[in-house]
């Protein structure tokens, strides 16, 4: 008798599933960040030549010495090109540092310079040990030293400037004159600029606002529906207790003891 | 996504060798470190798994004692086995792991890590002194969950 009613159910929660797996298709297909592939430059644009790349190198590494301090430099034509659904230069660079870890776990000084070539935009993104006291630093090195080296073509200058000026700011020595002028103007302001309208991500923001939304959507309810249907599973074949946060002594297999917490 | 080696700096790494090698000199107990990403919401049921897997069940008196970090959960385990279980004080591995804790939520890793392996080797040390034929029944290595 309920048969009918079970299968259509059935049927309903198979759409529902494989529609969530389509969705959730659009959102993985569309995690495509680069591979790093050198320690400290990755060049994807092709902008700079081999000796470019070799100051860099050499800067860094020294930095690396010195200070323990990472930094990568990264170049890309556009950061559409990676259909990473990142649609400001600055999530894309924000995810692309945690994607590649950049810098140590514990000091979190990672240091990502990097270049969209066709969206005319850069950032310098900083590891969250560093908080905020860089950012009109960077805005400065920004402005000052790598812009208007792009603004006519020049990526390497920019670039290779930039590097250099970068690291002055951190290691505190050959610019801090340089600096000094620049912080009070922009001390609450964001260290990243476009040089260029941000029409063009307006305007891609709109082209695939429903594919954006459908995206977003299918991702919650995917999470929704997983949590529901893994939780029971998981309680199923989990006989032991949950421990966390907690003390106790653990039983286990072991007949030894134990305790678990967090910080 | 980074290594889970790169989570202790060459220094910190060392501290904990060290702090391993000097426990591990007046007794015949066994102390060994885990390094996990994440454990979820079961980390005892992870610490015994990776108990069973580094061998340490297999140690002649039961009495290896396993300290597992999960850096992403920020999770900490410490797990004893029979032998030393039933030797400990009431309380023992719960105050073992505030200590541990407590220099964690400094970020003090290699140090909590090397005062918890320091208060489970005097325990192991009275209840399992070291004895002239001892052998190191398991690496002393710090194990790391990518690499295994």
């Amino acid at each position: 008798m309920r048969q009918p009613l079970l299968r259509k159910i059935g049927l309903a929660c198979l759409l529902v599933f494989a529609g969530l797996l389509l969705f959730a298709g659009i959102v993985a297909g569309a995690t495509g960040y680069p591979a790093r592939t050198d320690a400290y430059v990755n060049d994807y644009a092709g902008v700079l030549d081999s000796s470019s790349e070799q100051t860099i190198r050499d800067l860094f590494q020294q930095l690396e010495n010195d200070t323990g301090t990472e930094a990568v430099v990264v170049t890309v034509n556009s950061i559409r090109d990676y259909g990473t659904g990142d649609s400001t230069i600055e999530s894309f660079a924000t995810n692309l540092f945690n994607t590649w870890g950049i810098g140590s776990w514990q000091e979190d000084n990672g240091i990502l310079i990097l270049v969209a070539v066709q969206d005319r935009a850069c950032r310098i993104e900083m590891g969250a040990g560093y908080g905020h006291q860089y950012d009109s630093a960077m805005q400065h090195v920004i402005d000052e030293h790598m812009l208007p080296y792009f603004k006519s073509g020049n990526y390497q200058t920019g670039i290779v400037e930039g590097s250099r000026n970068v690291i002055g700011s951190v290691t505190e020595s050959n610019i801090a004159e340089n600096i000094i002028g620049s912080v009070t103007g922009a001390a609450s302001s964001k260290h990243y600029v476009f040089w260029n309208s941000g029409d063009e991500f307006v305007a891609w923001l709109s082209k695939y606002k429903v594919e954006i939304i459908a995206a977003a959507i299918g991702l919650i309810a995917l999470s929704i529906a997983l949590r529901l249907i893994l939780r029971p599973i998981f309680r199923l074949f989990s006989s032991l207790e949950d421990y966390s946060g907690g003390g106790g002594s653990g039983g286990g297999s072991s007949g030894g003891g134990g305790a678990s917490g967090r910080w | 996504m980074r290594s889970l080696k790169s989570f202790f700096s060459p220094a910190d790494e060392k501290a904990i060798l060290e702090a391993i090698h000097e426990a591990e000199s007046r007794t015949s107990g066994e102390i060994r470190v885990r390094v996990e990403r994440k454990v979820g919401k079961n980390p005892m049921a992870v610490a015994h798994r990776a108990f069973d897997a580094l061998g340490m069940r297999n140690t002649e008196l039961r009495n290896g004692i396993l300290f597992l970090v999960a850096i992403e959960d920020r999770s900490f385990v410490i797990l004893g086995d029979a032998g030393i279980h039933a030797k400990v004080p009431r309380g023992f591995w719960n105050k073992v792991r505030d200590v541990v804790i407590k220099h964690f939520r400094q970020k003090a890793f290699a140090k909590g890590l090397a005062e918890g392996i320091k208060l489970a080797g005097e325990q192991l040390a009275t209840f399992f002194p070291h004895q002239a034929a001892d052998v190191n029944e398991l690496p002393d290595a710090i194990s790391y969950a990518d690499e295994t």
